[in-house]
């Protein structure tokens, strides 16, 4: 919805500057109402070791004569039980794994009682895996298109790695595709890489996948939990217009200091955490270096010319029993070429990124007020360049400003999220001519906005959370994008649907003709209008016994104002960029089992996506409508876990249809006869003579197996060793990566590679 | 009961997942078929000139290789029959290695063709597939451009009942002017460097009775040239520094063509004429073979010409700093915009010339 129909921009100014005064008065009215209640509750929940704050506990309390109250901790582990009446109660706080916390409390009138509580784990719980009734996360766990991954989540997945990586997991989500096993793009329903909003402790990460496909900057040592928005997110997420991957950090244990070191044929990684002081801050540091013209390319004969690493590190502070603080930071590094090193064209480019983030949360809930506030205040940049090692051709860099303040509201039966946030990004990219009809350099478009998001409980199990964003984005206009969440929760059965408009003016164009070229240039919009992308899911889920779940989610999705890249005849390494409009639609089938020694799951997407290039643009030749060569139209993907004689087994098999490409007819030359042209004197050029329709072909399906055998070892002092061994695609299946339409040289992905790793954790 | 119904669906989930697992242990390289082939046999590019005693063709094979075997001849014999005398002649054969990628085959006939004739084209492969294409060679006609005065506009006139007039191009054969001297010491100045800058006049002329006119402009044209230069580094921002360029001398050519020379749209697009079968007239091939009449003249401007259309020989930072000329005292910017990136109006060519303009009119 934009507001470019109004004539006048006085008038729509106003319009905005009204829906952002309604936003900021009414928000805080329902705070004013919730503080002329009765007495509350509220505080932290964190796990003993460690003092991780732990999300999803019950915590209720019961004054014995039948009146129970209680609310679920969230992500900060924060809680607020609030209208209670004086009287003495029960206090009681249960998660799974955890023994179960039980206080006495006295609560007068207009008590703000600020209970932390603290959960020691359950030695006797924790052995196998058990039953979780309060559990969020899980492989058909999915409420209008939002799922929680959890490092124990992560860790099922085998992987060239004895820690898991956040990428490997969200590869096995339905309709998250990835071109293959190296390039670090992501597509998810349908929406380009730069289109996915990625966030770190609140950070935004424009690049966080490394170029080799196992691993991206989130290992499973720092993620404390991810949830990811395959679409329809909420009204706090703004800026992208297909999904959102929400990750938190561990804040590091205040108690003790742990450490690991580990070692694969890929990668070498360590991680140290431990209090600085006890109790208050704690300090949480890790770091992973590519390994692979050390190890992997010593004994495979296919090359691997990357180089990657990562550096997280994290500092958190207990202010107070009612104020938190952290100081996030990341550096990432990426080097590679994804060009056969057999090139008949002998290109020595490669592609390089950099993501660098430094950001600050301060948390607050105020005991006089039924309030969480957040502030978040971040800089993160991406240098990107392309071209040969030291001379490059193309660079892209993006640097961003953000400051965020987030305030939820608790009352009664409902919760109002609210806040406003300030976006500086600055772009500045030399294309070397990467799109012929695009002049770019500097962009600096401020992104000012507020929003609001109730959550209401409207009884009978049905929560709705309408929600709406007004923002300006820099020069392309002042953007209304309302948002609704709906979830259904019957028993067993829980029914969720999701819908919202959304804006996006900061964008990255690629050149998605070639497969190997994964240059991302970051621009201010070429469009007057911001790309709008609008979403609609609707989905079910059943539990029908605790160890089996069933999930179902269809959805769609428009998009507007997109760019892509240009088919024509010659065999350029540039294109022109025409605007285009697309959709996808499809669907999830999940199906989990949890048994005590046997996990697995199956699941299936079924997507279509489709891109048009707009009438109007001055495009060579409009091709119609078209499959983007990310549209896989099927996917399957199988995990099994089990554990045998003390070895944990872990096997996955993954499926997916072929990808379009564009089949040629053949090759000829061209010559352009615009005068007296001396064809004997002029040299041409070579040309393709492509099939009229661009992406028409489809190339070979794709299915692998991985499998991993792990055991852990005590070894003395109290260290764990764990040993690992494994082979990635067992059976040597070619897989395609890329196919050169110039040459028909063929790139496969990654041939069957035997795996050993070890991992000593303190 | 319950365990029972946990059995079941232990046997379900292993009943879908274990032939997935089978599936895959059969699986087996796919091969794609990148190419997928076509029935068109030759592209054919040129034209028939009949201000020229020679006459060439550029014959492609398509072939299912970017870059074919660059020493071996092509399969393909190539004829031509002037549909008015029933005359038919057999083209000669000739290799040219333009670099170590492409290879030009041309077919060469030393004849010149007659006005208003009509010749048929065809290039034979050796089981008999044949591509052709059939022009007329336009009437001729009388080329006038008026240099003798002083004007920097200098109309063109053509006179005679030609369909078609395309390939309208005046080049500037110019040089940038640099300054001696820069501030501070050692600032990078390009040195003098010849850019010949071609600006086109496809748009700009006009149908008479009895032929067309149009006019150049050399005074509308130096700020495209001066632009070119700039662009290139050769010369700074004209508010900073040392801005002069010197034409040295002018350089007019056209095509007098025949009616079927008349790209989609009227604008010879390159990306767009590219595209397979857009502009083409040749059966059963892809290419397109004209018929003309070339038109050409060279001429080096009068010194007050040139200075009255904006151009200058005259380094501006001539002594020790002359206190009046501030670029002499601003440094030149060191440029390092990329050639022809940004620049309104300015592509690569891609015909092999240096430049193509596409001249756009504020």
């Amino acid at each position: 919805m934009t507001l470019r129909g109004i004539n006048s921009g006085y008038i729509r100014r106003w319009i905005l500057v009204a829906a952002a005064y309604v936003i900021m008065a009414v928000a805080p009215g329902l705070l004013f109402e919730a503080r002329a209640q009765s007495a509350s509750v509220r505080g932290f929940v964190t796990a003993d070791p460690g003092g991780e704050s732990l999300q999803g506990v019950n915590v209720s309390i019961d004054n014995m004569t039948g009146g129970l109250k209680g609310a679920v901790s969230n992500g900060d582990g924060f809680f607020l039980i609030g209208r209670i009446s004086p009287g003495q109660y029960i206090l009681r706080a249960s998660f799974i794994g955890f023994v179960t916390y039980v206080d006495t409390l006295d609560i007068e009138a207009d008590d703000r009682l600020l209970v932390n509580i603290v959960l020691r784990e359950d030695a006797l719980e924790m052995e196998g895996i058990s039953v979780e009734a309060e559990r969020e996360d899980g492989a058909a766990r999915v409420t209008a298109g939002q799922q929680t991954i959890r490092p124990e989540d992560i860790d099922l997945i085998p992987s060239p790695d004895i820690s898991g990586d956040l990428v490997s997991y969200l590869s096995t989500i339905p309709s998250v595709v990835l071109m293959g096993d190296r390039g670090g793009q992501v597509f998810i329903r349908g929406g380009e890489p730069t289109q996915n909003l990625t966030l770190l402790d609140g950070i935004e990460i424009y690049q966080p996948f490394h170029v080799l496909g196992f691993y991206s900057a989130f290992s499973s040592e720092i993620v404390s939990r991810a949830d990811v928005y395959a679409g329809g997110f909420g009204s706090e997420f703004s800026g992208r217009i297909s999904s959102v991957i929400d990750v938190h950090s561990r804040n590091g244990n205040k108690r003790g200091f742990n450490a690991s070191a580990a070692l694969s044929p890929f990668t070498s990684a360590g991680h140290l955490e431990g209090p600085i002081f006890p109790g208050y801050i704690s300090f949480l540091g890790a770091g992973r270096f590519s390994m692979l013209d050390q190890l992997a390319s010593r004994y495979m004969s296919t090359p691997l010319p990357y180089v990657f690493n990562d550096v997280f590190g994290k500092i958190h502070v207990r202010l107070g029993p009612n104020r938190q603080m952290s100081v996030t930071g990341l550096k990432t590094f990426d080097r590679g070429t994804l060009t056969p090193t057999d090139d008949v064209f002998r290109r020595d480019d490669e592609v390089s990124w950099s993501n660098t983030a430094l950001g600050v949360r301060y948390l607050v809930a105020p005991r006089i007020l039924p309030i969480l506030s957040e502030v978040l205040v971040s800089v993160s940049r991406l240098e990107s360049s392309f071209g040969p090692r030291g001379e490059p051709t193309r660079i892209s860099d993006l640097e961003q400003f953000n400051l965020a303040v987030n305030m939820t509201n608790f009352a009664q039966s409902s919760e109002v999220k609210w806040g406003f946030f300030l976006r500086t990004p600055l772009t500045e990219t030399v294309l070397g001519g990467l799109f012929q009809n695009l002049t770019v350099g500097r962009g600096a478009p401020t992104n000012v906005g507020a929003y609001v998001e109730p959550e209401i409980y409207v009884g009978g199990g049905m929560y709705v959370r309408p929600g709406l964003t007004v923002q300006t984005m820099g020069s392309t206009g002042d953007y209304f994008e309302p948002r609704l969440r709906l979830r259904l929760q019957r028993g067993i059965h829980q029914w969720s649907a999701a819908a919202g408009i959304y804006r996006q003016v900061t964008v990255g164009l690629s050149d998605r003709r070639d497969a190997t070229n994964i240059f991302t240039a970051w621009v201010q919009t070429p469009s007057s209008e911001a790309m709008r992308s609008m979403h609609a899911l609707l989905g079910y889920r059943v539990e029908p016994t605790p160890w089996l779940e069933c999930s179902i989610e269809g959805f769609y999705k428009n998009m507007d104002n997109i760019f892509i890249g240009e088919w024509t005849a010659f065999p350029g390494f540039t294109t022109r960029l025409q605007e285009a409009h697309g959709d996808a639609y499809g669907f999830d089938l999940r199906m989990e089992v949890r048994r005590p020694r046997f996990y697995g799951f199956i699941n299936y997407g079924l997507s279509s996506t489709r891109y048009e290039i707009d009438p109007t643009s001055p495009a060579v030749m409009n091709p119609g409508r078209f499959r983007p060569p990310h549209d896989r139209r099927h996917q399957v993907n199988v995990l099994a876990k089990t554990a045998v004689y003390g070895f944990d087994i872990s096997a996955r098999w993954q499926f997916g249809s072929g990808l379009p490409y564009t089949p040629v007819e053949g090759f000829d030359g061209f010559v352009l006869m615009d005068g007296p042209v001396s064809v004997r004197n002029v040299r041409g050029f070579p040309r393709v003579i492509y099939e009229s329709i661009p992406y028409r072909g489809v190339l070979p399906t794709y299915h692998r197996l991985d499998i991993t055998v792990e055991r852990v070892f005590d070894i003395s002092l109290g260290a764990e060793m764990t040993v690992q061994a494994g082979v990635m695609n067992a059976y040597d299946r070619a897989n395609l990566f890329s196919l050169d339409l110039l040459t028909a040289q063929r790139t496969d992905q990654l041939p069957i590679v035997p795996i050993v790793g070890l991992k000593v954790e303190f | 009961m319950n365990d029972i119904r946990n059995r079941v669906f232990v046997r379900l989930f292993a009943m879908v997942a274990l032939p997935g697992l089978l599936l895959a242990t059969t699986g087996c390289e796919e091969s794609v078929d990148a190419i997928t082939g076509t029935e068109i046999s030759f592209t054919i590019w040129g034209f028939l000139d009949s201000a020229a005693d020679t006459q060439y063709v550029r014959v492609f094979e398509v072939s299912d290789q970017l870059i074919p075997d660059r020493e071996v001849k092509i399969d393909a014999r190539v004829f031509s029959t002037n549909l008015t005398t029933d005359e038919r002649i057999e083209w000669t054969y000739e290799r040219v290695h333009f670099d170590s990628l492409i290879t030009g085959h041309f077919f060469m006939a030393p004849f010149r063709p007659e006005h208003e004739q009509r010749y048929l084209l065809e290039v034979v492969r050796s089981d008999g597939e044949t591509a052709s294409a059939e022009v007329t060679v336009p009437p001729a006609a009388n080329f006038t451009l008026e240099t003798g005065d002083s004007s920097v506009l200098i109309p063109v006139f053509i006179d005679g009942d030609v369909p078609n007039l395309i390939g309208l191009r005046v080049t500037y054969h110019a040089i940038n002017v640099p300054p001696p001297q820069a501030w501070p010491q050692g600032t990078p100045v390009a040195p003098a460097v010849q850019l010949p800058v071609i600006v086109s006049y496809d748009d700009r002329v006009e149908r008479i009775s009895g032929g067309w006119r149009f006019t150049i402009d050399m005074e509308r044209d130096f700020d495209i040239v001066r632009r070119a230069y700039q662009i290139n580094c050769l010369i700074t921002d004209p508010d900073e520094s040392a801005p002069y360029v010197w034409l040295r001398k002018m350089e007019f050519s056209g095509l007098l063509a025949d009616s079927s020379w008349a790209p989609p749209g009227g604008v010879f697009d390159a990306d767009l004429l590219a595209v397979p079968g857009t502009f083409s007239n040749v059966k059963n091939g892809y290419g397109f073979f004209g018929a003309g009449e070339g038109i050409g003249r060279e001429w080096t401007p009068a010194t007050e010409t040139s200075l009255d259309a904006g151009y200058n020989f005259q380094p501006r930072c001539t002594g020790l700093f002359p206190r009046n000329v501030p670029e002499c005292h601003n440094p030149p910017t060191p440029c390092i915009s990329e050639i022809f990136q940004g620049i309104e109006g300015f592509a690569r060519g891609k015909t092999g010339n240096v430049l193509h303009p596409r001249v756009k009119h504020r």
